[in-house]
């Protein structure tokens, strides 16, 4: 598993993991990220079961386990979150913050420990190490119950399922060329998006943030004007398309 | 033979429970019937009567027990599978410490590792425990059902001094064989999947 450093502000930096070559070719290539503030670190999207030692491998060459106090899951897919009946033994004083609709459903993959933070539709702050995200809603970008992770400080914003690419494990980390890499993602935001109305008020609220990077959870990061041309391209396209005509 | 995990007997062995109570409760039916039919024959059916209250006890007892071992079954196979969990949570850490071994925070895991282990030692007491009471609750529920055998042929004599309800009781008394065959057979089933389980636990595996 690979690790990146993504950026760091005056309060907070930010990790990337992923592009590991020892996963499953079956198994869909996942980006993980990590917030580390004020001694403190707030994981990302955890990932599946299957990749759960690579990743608590690649956490403890940064923090201490003991940082590691608070995860963050934007939704219920096993990609996202199925790990956690792992961690759940690894971070018995752990919080899980997630969709609060999702709470009943999360709780299946096992969890006796962690204490579940359910996030209110609207959003909200999670803080890390005495510093402040924000829990951005992204309801029905794909899932019903969904939120992104924005860093003002940073001017990062995780973007879950948006932006998400299907592409090789050995990929570029950074888009390079907007325009190619719009075809990798055509059938992904079209098939798994259910919702015009969903994807326009997302954009309208993301619009208003100031962001240097957007980081999906699949395919490669976005930054600089690549977010505007994503956000542009996004409004454009066609969503929930598999239902027949 | 394939060797089963021990969540799975115990989630077997609850299954063969339930469908013994659920005989049982036929059983419960078939005494009720008897009792009815045995009241209309009168004097015919005198000794046949005086049966029909230890058949409607026996089942009733039957639920009773298959109920209770229905539930510690299910107990024995929710605690299997937090085993298992365990167990699993413990290799990924293992496999973590030797794969990052030169991880400047590897050592942070140590903790998580003790306790996952105690975690498991504890699940593995209570285990060993509870499949002892399991398998003490079913020897009982053996000793029970084996009554009915005597009652099934108790019923089998009496049906034919009544009468013109004879074939009435004979049926029912066939029916009490049926029923009472059926439960030792799940119970039976049940113990030997026990055994597997006892044996699993004593090899080391889950």
């Amino acid at each position: 598993m690979k690790t990146k450093t993504l950026v760091t502000s005056d309060k907070t930096r930010w990790l990337m993991f992923g592009r590991d070559p020892d996963k499953d070719q079956q198994i869909i290539d996942t980006n993980q990220y990590m917030i580390m503030a004020g001694g403190k670190a707030l994981l990302l999207d955890p990932g599946g079961i299957e990749l759960f030692a690579p990743m608590l491998a690649a956490v403890l060459r940064e923090v201490p386990l003991a940082a590691l106090e608070d995860l963050f899951a934007s939704h219920q897919d096993p990609d996202i979150i199925s790990s956690l009946g792992l961690w759940d033994q690894a971070l018995p004083e752990a919080r899980l913050h997630a969709p609060w609709l999702w709470e009943g459903f999360i709780r299946h993959f096992g969890m006796n420990h962690i204490d579940y933070r359910p996030i209110p539709d609207e959003g909200g702050v999670i803080k890390v190490g005495g510093v402040e995200v924000q829990a951005i809603p992204a309801h029905y970008l794909h899932s019903s119950g969904n939120f992104h992770i924005y860093d003002p400080h940073a001017k990062v914003l995780m973007s879950g399922d948006v932006g998400a690419a299907l592409e090789a494990v050995n990929a570029p980390l950074f888009v390079d060329d907007f325009t190619a890499h719009t075809s990798k993602m055509k059938m992904f935001h079209q098939r798994w998006m259910p919702s015009n109305r969903a994807k326009q008020d997302w954009i309208d609220r993301v619009r208003k943030l100031d962001i240097e990077l957007m980081a999906p959870q699949h395919g490669r990061v976005f930054k600089g004007d690549d977010v505007k041309r994503f956000l542009d391209w996004f409004e454009a396209l066609e969503v929930g398309v598999a239902i027949a005509r | 033979m394939e060797r089963k995990n021990t969540f799975v007997l115990a989630a077997q062995v609850a299954a063969e429970l339930y469908f013994a109570t659920k005989v049982a409760l036929q059983l419960s039916l078939t005494a009720k019937n008897a009792h009815a039919i045995s009241a209309r024959a009168g004097q015919q059916s005198a000794g046949f009567r005086a049966i029909t209250s230890y058949i409607e006890e026996l089942a009733e007892n039957t639920i009773t027990y298959a109920q209770a071992i229905n539930r510690e079954a299910m107990a024995v196979a929710m605690l299997a599978g937090q085993r298992e969990r365990a167990t699993r949570a413990l290799t990924q850490f293992h496999r973590v410490q030797a794969s990052a071994a030169d991880a400047a925070f590897v050592h942070t895991l140590d903790a998580p590792c003790r306790t996952t282990a105690a975690r498991q030692q504890s699940i593995d007491q209570e285990f060993s425990a509870r499949l002892k009471k399991l398998s003490s609750q079913l020897q009982d529920a053996q000793q029970q059902i084996r009554a009915a055998a005597i009652i099934a042929s108790t019923s089998k004599i009496e049906a034919t001094q009544a009468g013109s309800f004879q074939p009435q009781l004979e049926v029912i008394a066939e029916n009490i064989t049926l029923s009472s065959d059926e439960i030792r057979a799940h119970l039976k089933t049940a113990q030997q999947l026990l055994n597997s389980a006892t044996e699993n636990l004593a090899k080391g595996y889950h």
